[in-house]
């Protein structure tokens, strides 16, 4: 889309990637060396600082047009339902069975294995008619009453069930309730007339298409998949090429090369950059997944100072548990002043990592609970988390019940892990702990 | 990421879950087409809302969509993401709806007023002197150029997809935002405060 710009020359092409740069959606390569240009540009800071607001506005007015969503309607219910058993007998291969009555003639064979009756719907048969069909003619006919007449027999036995289902099922489904798709259907028909704002009463059931997490990362590999006894242990496991933390409590999925000193994060979530070594510091960046940055100083108190690969400054980044070793440990011996080099430009959108992240998506409803009641869902009911979205200062989940038939969406104060499960990527092994992070000296040259 | 799953790549590969999704539906999976909804049906409807400058008549016209979704789920080659095709049906449908009722494309302001009341931090933002400025504005921006906006920042597509979803060339999409920037920009330094 843009033509290759030398970073430190302006050009009014820039003006074209900074929309792009500002929703995030610009490609990685691209963004870099936009950001080494905007480092010393003013213009581009000054337009990229008006596309912000308004991008700041668009999306919040995006969101609101989005709120309250309905279920889905009767209608299109109804719609799918009928027309759901024959996609799924054509995708067994049993939709011509189904729909076409069957010719056979004599000189066809059978494949081989097959009774008469059974072999009849197949591919094979449904050929277009070469020879003459006196014959077989008067004995094909007979499948399709007895087809219509199977669908009819099946749609009154689901009817049925859906009925029966429907009297028994509680609308109000807490963790004890069974996972029934049936149940789910039955709700769904009847759905509350008058959702409130901050649940929506759709159906939105756990399907075994979702890809676990872990599939995504296919570079982190191998990760146990046994959590370790207890919660808040620390632990962290070889990976190839390099040292995975995946404790708990620590900045998970970060990845040093000793041999560059560039920190990469492996894991899916953004991790924040912070302008100063506190937690409760403004949040300045957003440090990707897949993203490298390269170590600039580690502190003593597991914050590291981070730069681009241009060593454009970045700002903070948590990574307590991290192991550093030299030369990576202690890059620089900063004065006091160094460490207000310059002043932090504002590069990224803050997009403060998901706290439940490593938790969405998952198919299993063994890691997350609701801590306090929220409509339709008793405090401590089982949940899975379907989806998270960013408000632009906190993150909000979409959270499903162990029945499938509430989708609610809540805080990330309302959820909690369980408590006998731990976070649900974990470690067992703990070769590292923080204590064995090298201490770094703040000397004065 | 405005409500993209933050743990969820969306690139149109085969392992993007999205496709998975929709894979499954165009398998007969009809628990698919609910895991779809969940996670853009607010998206969607966003975009019909804004077209259609009537709540109800967007949620309908996204039932209707869905429904082209199941129907029309095994012809989805992956070319795109899921979320660009998605909003490429929204868009005929959206279209073919305003042909239908003579929509005009004239903002609507209670759309906003009705969600206010929301006691978050998004009312928080839109206390702020300067958003209200600017939100105001977009109010008054040729429909198209509001239209690109919104795929920009809230449904976050790229120039390629946005020109794929509006059926344009990219020169265009470009041309669009500029304008659509510079009737911002002055009301920004104008009445916004922006120095």
């Amino acid at each position: 889309m843009t033509p290759p710009m030398p970073p430190g020359s302006h050009d009014d092409r820039w003006y074209d990637l900074i929309p792009f740069y500002a929703a995030g959606t610009l490609p990685m390569p691209e963004a870099r060396t936009f950001e080494a240009h905007l480092a010393a540009c003013a213009e581009c800071q000054r337009v990229l600082q008006e596309w912000r607001i308004i991008a700041g506005v668009v999306q919040a007015e995006g969101r609101a047009r989005g709120r309250s969503l309905p279920p889905l309607s009767r209608a299109v219910r109804d719609q799918v339902e009928q027309e759901a058993t024959p996609l799924k007998a054509s995708a067994n291969g049993h939709h011509a069975a189904a729909a076409a009555p069957v010719i056979r003639f004599p000189d066809q064979p059978r494949p081989a294995g097959t009774s008469s009756r059974a072999s009849e719907p197949t591919q094979q048969s449904m050929r277009p008619m070469r020879f003459p069909v006196s014959k077989p003619r008067t004995s094909q006919r007979a499948p399709v009453p007895i087809t219509l007449a199977a669908v009819m027999t099946a749609v009154l036995i689901v009817g049925g069930l859906l009925i029966f289902t429907l009297a028994r099922q509680p609308v109000d489904e807490i963790d004890t309730a069974s996972s029934n798709p049936a149940a789910a259907d039955a709700v769904a028909l009847h759905p509350s007339p008058t959702p409130s704002p901050t649940r929506t009463r759709i159906v939105s059931t756990p399907t075994n298409t979702v890809t676990p997490i872990l599939d995504l990362l296919p570079t982190v590999i191998p990760l146990p998949s046994v959590p370790p006894s207890g919660t808040g242990g620390g632990g962290g496991v070889e990976a190839a090429g390099g040292f995975v933390w995946v404790a708990p409590q620590a900045t998970p999925f970060l990845k040093v090369d000793s041999a560059t000193c560039a920190l990469t994060n492996m894991g899916t979530q953004p991790i924040q950059i912070y302008q100063e070594a506190q937690p409760e510091s403004m949040i300045t960046g957003l440090f990707t997944p897949g993203a490298v940055i390269m170590i600039v100083l580690v502190s003593e108190d597991g914050w590291v100072r981070v730069a681009t690969q241009e060593g454009v400054h970045l700002g903070w980044v948590f990574a307590s548990g991290q192991a550093f070793t030299p030369p990576c440990s202690n890059m620089l011996t900063p004065t006091p002043t160094d460490l207000e080099l310059l002043p932090v430009p504002t590069l990224l959108i803050p997009t403060p990592t998901a706290g439940y992240g490593a938790a969405i998506g998952r198919d299993t409803f063994d890691f997350v609970i609701v801590s306090s009641d929220v409509v339709g869902l008793p405090a401590n009911s089982r949940v899975r988390i379907s989806s998270a979205y960013y408000t632009g200062s906190e993150w909000i989940y979409s959270v499903v019940a162990r029945s499938s038939s509430i989708v609610a969406e809540v805080r990330e104060w309302q959820l909690r892990w369980m408590p006998e499960s731990g976070q649900p990527i974990t470690a067992p092994t703990a070769t590292i702990t923080p204590d064995t992070v090298p201490p770094i000296t703040l000397t004065p040259r | 990421m405005p409500y993209h799953t933050a743990a969820m790549p969306t690139d149109g590969s085969p392992n993007d879950p999205d496709v998975v999704l929709i894979r499954a539906i165009a398998s007969g999976n009809a628990q698919a087409l609910d895991e779809l909804y969940a996670r853009y049906g607010p998206a969607i409807l966003s975009y019909l809302s804004a077209r259609l400058n009537d709540r109800a008549q967007a949620e309908e016209v996204l039932q209707d969509v869905m429904l082209a979704v199941w129907r029309s789920a095994a012809t989805f080659r992956g070319e795109s993401k899921v979320l660009t095709w998605m909003l490429t049906i929204a868009r005929n449908r959206a279209i073919n709806t305003m042909r239908k009722h003579h929509v005009t494309q004239t903002p609507l302001d209670d759309v906003f007023e009705l969600q206010s009341t929301d006691t978050g931090p998004q009312e928080k933002v839109e206390k702020n002197y300067q958003t209200q400025v600017v939100r105001e504005a977009l109010r008054h921006l040729p429909e198209m150029q509001r239209e690109i906006l919104e795929l920009v920042f809230y449904h976050q597509l790229s120039g390629a997809e946005v020109a794929d979803v509006l059926g344009i060339n990219a020169g265009t999409v470009k041309s669009r935002l500029h304008r659509a920037k510079e009737a911002l920009r002055r009301v920004l330094y104008t009445e916004g405060g922006l120095q």
